[in-house]
């Protein structure tokens, strides 16, 4: 199964990667988060309600909404300080890119590990610039801010379209659609991946390669 | 066949609660999302059945009860037929400009509505979106189980959910939200509207943006929620009909190069609409055009138009008349720095009656603002309307009346004499008292800033505005007056001179030629 993408590209001031990032992810996932489900028998169960959060951004003239959830701002805000921080780094050339990936999970078969099949993955593709100037500076506080609208915009034409999302199943295999971890809010599995140009993350690969070229070294 | 007919009128009617909520939610959205304040509600896991659509929006009994005058929906009237409805988010200054920033709207095509269609909408069919199958059937009451109502039901209703988050998000990412956040009493103020009718969109302005949130498709429709808001944020000051309603209308070209006969009587029109809602009223016009006629690059809007009233000699002393001549040499740029300086009011000096191309260029926003004005009022009749100030949301229904008094009625002079399309430019012309050299400076064609011709107008200007014709006003004719006063009762003084100095050369030569001699030594 193809999973569905998008790809954002900004080109942002360092300061601004968290900031910009979580405004993308965080209202991705407000709508693909649902209230917790509460069973009161195998077929019957309630759904919990979401909260929302106005969030005001210090470096980007914008004000994004989160759900009102600690657990999950936290796993975000961690995704994103990893990847912020190496693509801030110095061994990093300024450019990158996270990924925040749904999927689902297919039940484990005898011999075979659980099987994640992502069905949707959102992109953020950044190249970092500097300013030399307070004033540059205040430009692209709004232009990064018009940006970010638009990608709201474009996030929520997205989310109304009847596109595949997975079906609600039973309670028993509620675990492998939903990330059943968070006690308020209750979203569709999803992870972080991230790659930074410079400091590739280390992969089967990427090990395999280094093996190889050490080998031809010596 | 009945059973499915049953069927199918209780989802129907479990779609239209459906909507009825969501109308009432997306207006608690908005609005709450304009106070100028952030939101935080909390996640509830335990369900009481009291949220809507899984999230947590607080009721704003004030909102509430505006969106419900608003539908004025009677007991079992359907809320299909009180769509679209619509919100209105609008800023106003202290000094009672008002700028239309936003029209949300909540509208549904009902099948079998070609009008509206673009497309073959209309043959509604409900999808099962949660699995991703067509379960599906068309409004006109095909085969549907009732496991596949309640399906499509749950769809619809967890759709909606989708759709409100998106209102939600949006309504953080759009201009208004910023400027929502930033009222103050002492600047402006955000007003919200609430009414039943098509988005009246040509409130915002030239440029304005639609976003469509989402579309939805239902047995009874397809539900779409859209947003347009104001991308160009310059306020519009707001006319009133009485003063400049129908003068703004006039879209005048600015021809510097017509004939001189041509165009003396082209600006009649313009200037005598303009004075005849001033102070004077109605003049009848004498053509005079002779004397008058403008030279190349002359701005003949500046030119005096003389009319019989000019010629009515004031009760004043005799032989007034006589200092009116050199007046009438120079009368053109005479007539202009008294127009606008009479059209002037207090410190504003723009002026009113001779601006042709800079009228032209703020008529539109001149013109949209008339007509917001028309369609308020037009719009009070029909819908209920509320203009709420979101400052004040607590203050109930008096604050409410008198925001939407002083919406109506509050007609500031300004717009007549802001010509600037800005309003930082605004603010700098109500402080410049010579303005006038500024719009006549726009006038002048090809006056392209660094353009040479831009000098020739210079000198043109300075010739026209002759250094102690630019300060005449009401002080100087006075002095004049009082100077013809002073001469008339030392005439005889000055006759008697005249009579001596006569009588001196016919009679006295050798005295005379004797002082002159005198004189000479």
């Amino acid at each position: 199964m193809n999973a569905r993408s998008q790809v954002f590209d900004l080109t942002i001031e360092g300061r601004q990667v968290d900031e910009a990032v979580a405004s993308i992810f965080h209202t991705v996932l407000f709508h693909r988060c649902q209230g917790k489900y509460m069973y009161t028998g195998d077929a019957q169960y309630s759904i919990g309600t979401i909260g929302y959060t106005d969030v005001d951004c210090d470096f980007i003239d914008f004000t994004y909404v989160c759900c009102t959830s600690q657990g999950l701002l936290r796993t975000v805000k961690r995704a994103i300080n990893v990847f912020s921080e190496k693509l801030r780094s110095n061994e990093s050339c300024g450019s990158g890119q996270i990924s925040l990936e749904f999927f689902q999970k297919r039940k484990s078969r005898w011999l075979f590990q659980q099987e994640c099949i992502p069905w949707e993955v959102w992109t953020v593709h950044l190249d970092l610039i500097k300013y030399e100037n307070a004033d540059d500076r205040q430009i692209s506080r709004e232009n990064v801010s018009d940006l970010l609208t638009e990608k709201v915009i474009y996030i929520t034409e997205l989310m109304n379209r009847s596109d595949y999302v997975p079906k609600t199943p039973s309670q028993s295999e509620l675990d492998l659609i939903f990330d059943t971890s968070y006690p308020d809010v209750q979203p569709y599995l999803f992870k972080f991946d991230y790659t930074t140009a410079g400091s590739q993350t280390p992969s089967v690969t990427n090990t395999v390669k280094k093996i190889i070229k050490e080998t031809f070294t010596l | 066949m009945s059973g499915q007919r049953v069927n199918l009128n209780a989802a129907e009617k479990d779609v239209e609660k459906f909507i009825k909520f969501l109308a009432l939610k997306s207006t608690q959205v908005v609005v709450q999302s304009r106070l100028g304040e952030k939101i935080q509600t909390p996640c509830n896991p335990l369900a009481t059945g009291s949220d809507w659509f899984n999230i947590v929006i607080q009721d704003h009994p004030d909102i509430y009860s505006e969106t419900k005058r608003a539908l004025s929906l009677e007991p079992g009237q359907s809320i299909l037929k009180r769509l679209p409805l619509c919100v209105e988010i609008s800023l106003r200054t202290v000094e009672g400009d008002q700028m239309v920033l936003e029209v949300w709207s909540l509208d549904i095509q009902l099948p079998g509505c070609h009008k509206n269609c673009k497309d073959d909408i209309c043959e509604v069919l409900i999808k099962n979106v949660e699995n991703g199958k067509g379960v599906a059937m068309n409004g006109t009451g095909a085969p549907m189980s009732e496991q596949q109502t309640l399906k499509a039901a749950h769809a619809i209703y967890n759709r909606m959910g989708i759709l409100l988050k998106s209102l939600i998000s949006l309504t953080r990412a759009t201009p208004g939200y910023k400027l929502s956040r930033r009222q103050c009493p002492e600047a402006y103020g955000i007003y919200y509207r609430i009414y039943v009718d098509r988005p009246q969109l040509h409130t915002l302005g030239e440029g304005h943006k639609n976003v469509k949130i989402g579309q939805l498709n239902t047995i009874v429709g397809t539900l779409s929620m859209s947003v347009s808001y104001r991308t160009k944020m310059t306020i519009t000051p707001t006319t009133s009909e009485g003063h400049n309603g129908e003068s703004n209308q006039i879209m005048l070209k600015s021809d510097h190069f017509r004939r001189g006969d041509s165009s003396p009587t082209q600006n009649l029109s313009i200037a005598g609409l303009k004075r005849g809602t001033g102070v004077n009223g109605e003049k009848k016009i004498i053509d005079i055009e002779k004397p008058l006629r403008p030279g190349a690059f002359t701005d003949v809007g500046k030119l005096r138009q003389w009319t019989e009233k000019d010629y009515i000699l004031p009760e004043t002393p005799p032989f007034e008349w006589l200092l009116r001549r050199p007046r009438q040499e120079s009368g053109g740029s005479v007539g202009s720095v008294e127009s606008l300086n009479k059209k002037s009011d207090g410190s504003i000096s723009a002026p009113t009656s001779v601006n042709g191309p800079e009228q032209t260029v703020q008529n539109n926003n001149a013109v949209i603002g008339n007509k917001s004005n028309n369609s308020t009022q037009a719009n009070n009749n029909n819908n209920v309307i509320a203009f709420k100030s979101l400052e004040n949301g607590q203050n109930g229904s008096q604050d409410k009346s008198s925001a939407a008094n002083s919406a109506l009625s509050q007609s500031p002079m300004k717009s007549l004499l802001i010509p600037a399309p800005t309003s930082s430019r605004n603010n700098a012309m109500k402080n410049r008292p010579e303005d006038d050299n500024l719009l006549k400076e726009l006038n002048f064609p090809f006056a392209l800033p660094n353009s040479h011709v831009n000098d020739l107008a210079k000198f043109y200007r300075d010739c026209y505005h002759a250094p102690p014709l630019l300060g005449l006003n009401e002080t100087q004719t006075d002095v004049a007056v009082e100077q013809l006063e002073e001469f008339e009762t030392s005439l005889e003084d000055y006759d008697e001179l005249v009579l001596q100095l006569g009588l001196s050369t016919s009679t006295s030569t050798g005295s005379r030629s004797s002082g002159g001699l005198q004189m000479s030594n």
